[in-house]
């Protein structure tokens, strides 16, 4: 038997149950600890024993970490809020990994979440950045979904593909979904009712979408002799400079430097959690990372065999804002820790965001190990 | 014409607008005028048509698409308050 020591993992993850219908008095800050207080009981530890809080949301505002630090009754020593949407859980993960090595803290938790009570997704998806509000809200184009129809429709043309290969994607995380209590759309999903779909913005239909939730994630991060230990983790963001088509991303720049760093390559992990905001930027950072092993993707798509997204993803779980980025890491972590939906050693989970004007400019990767 | 923002220094056209040219680095800019492009991909959502143009300064821009041109036409470039409005070129 190999002897452990003591070193930085994750030793914890778990969800505040998603909702696209909460109730009436549901709150952010409820959210958030709500999540905080099931990743403690899941790891373990006391509240007292929390001396780093780490945090993304976009509907907190105005309050900041800081004021969470309060609302939960912690006294902390390493703080930090990352507002980078879909690549924030990375990113933070990154930040926490070198806090606790340096020990400048010890035991920290890492949460993202949102509510969305009506109209707050609007006034969000209008008021993203700058570029959203001044160029992009005006036409109106109602939130991302235009931008990515176009996505899709160069990555069709680019790859050769047809609605139904995205089909294959999202209906295989659909039935991952069906094992996963927690996801807004739990049925199992045929073609024929993906294509025939109501259109959002074609070539997207309802299903190439994701449902928009309320809802919150965490980890914590802290020295043990088991859990889950990060081989690697790089991040790559506005890589191209916004000057290309957003058919690649930073990912595949860093993908050998990421895989070299874990001393593993792509055919090594047993699953894959990808950031899935549409089917389209899935497969490119599939793609990206080396898993589609022959460079076939409608084989990758037909044969399945390598379980991605297994809680059924963003498309079948639901979006929960900030959340999002930190959703994949939190099934990624349970999987290691827990089977119950596939037996994992090895996994890779990808961020991906910040939508500057045509596509994300955000990426990042971490390749996860049982320990 | 819809007015995009070029690099005094390199004259390469850029947007959404910038500080800095991820060019050369210059951060003085001059206006030019876009008159057309091409309509690269389109979509409609929400009751509105959205289009991508590849304009001919090289910039690609998200517009309103106004009537009914074809994918890979060229179309004509206006601006509606500050927004890009693309139409048929023989309308």
């Amino acid at each position: 038997m190999v002897r452990s020591t003591l070193d930085v993992r994750i030793v914890a993850a778990a969800e505040s149950p998603y909702s696209r219908h909460p109730p009436a008095a549901m709150t952010t800050e409820w959210l958030l600890a709500d999540a905080f207080l099931r990743v403690l009981a899941c790891a373990g530890i006391e509240r007292r024993e929390v001396d780093g809080l780490g945090l993304s949301s976009f509907t907190f505002a105005p309050d900041h970490v800081a004021d969470l630090a309060f609302r939960l009754g912690l006294r902390v020593r390493w703080l930090m809020e990352d507002t980078n949407g879909g690549a924030s859980a990375l990113n933070m993960l990154q930040h926490a990994i070198r806090a606790v090595e340096a020990d400048d803290a010890r035991v920290i938790v890492l949460l993202a979440g949102d509510h969305f009570p009506r109209d707050a997704f609007r006034a969000l998806v209008n008021n993203y950045n700058r570029a959203t509000a001044e160029y992009l809200a005006p036409i109106p184009t109602s939130g991302p979904n235009a931008v990515f129809a176009h996505l899709t429709l160069r990555h069709m043309a680019q790859r050769g593909l047809e609605r139904a290969d995205y089909g294959r994607l999202v209906i295989a995380q659909r039935s991952w979904a069906g094992r996963n209590p927690g996801a807004v759309y739990r049925d199992p999903l045929t073609m024929e009712e993906y294509l025939a779909a109501p259109v959002v913005a074609s070539p997207l239909h309802r299903y190439d979408c994701v449902p928009v939730v309320s809802g919150a994630d965490a980890i914590v991060v802290a020295k043990a002799a088991h859990g889950v230990a990060v081989r690697a983790l790089r991040s790559l963001h506005n890589a191209d400079l916004h000057q290309g088509d957003g058919l690649g991303t930073g990912l595949a720049e860093v993908a050998p430097e990421l895989w070299r760093t874990a001393g593993l390559g792509p055919e090594d992990v047993d699953a894959a959690y990808v950031y899935d905001d549409y089917p389209a930027v899935a497969l490119i950072q599939l793609e990206e990372l080396g898993l589609v092993l022959d460079g076939d993707l409608r084989r990758f798509l037909a044969e399945e065999y390598l379980p991605f997204n297994t809680s059924g993803g963003q498309l079948s779980a639901g979006q929960a804002g900030a959340a999002g980025g930190m959703h994949g890491l939190v099934e990624a972590v349970r999987q290691i820790l827990t089977g119950d939906r596939v037996r994992a050693r090895r996994v890779v989970v990808t961020g991906y965001g910040m939508v500057v004007y045509r596509y994300g400019t955000c990426v990042n990767a971490a390749v996860l190990e049982a320990t | 014409m819809y007015p995009l923002p070029v690099c005094v220094t390199c004259g390469h056209a850029s947007f959404p607008p910038r500080v800095v040219c991820p060019y050369c680095g210059g951060r003085e800019w001059n206006v030019a005028d876009a008159a057309g492009g091409v309509l690269e991909e389109l979509t409609e959502h929400a009751g509105v048509r959205i289009g991508s143009v590849r304009t001919e300064l090289g910039v690609v821009l998200v517009a309103r698409v106004a009537n009914d041109p074809a994918v890979d036409a060229w179309v004509l470039l206006d601006a509606d308050d500050g927004v890009p409005v693309a139409r048929p070129s023989n309308v």
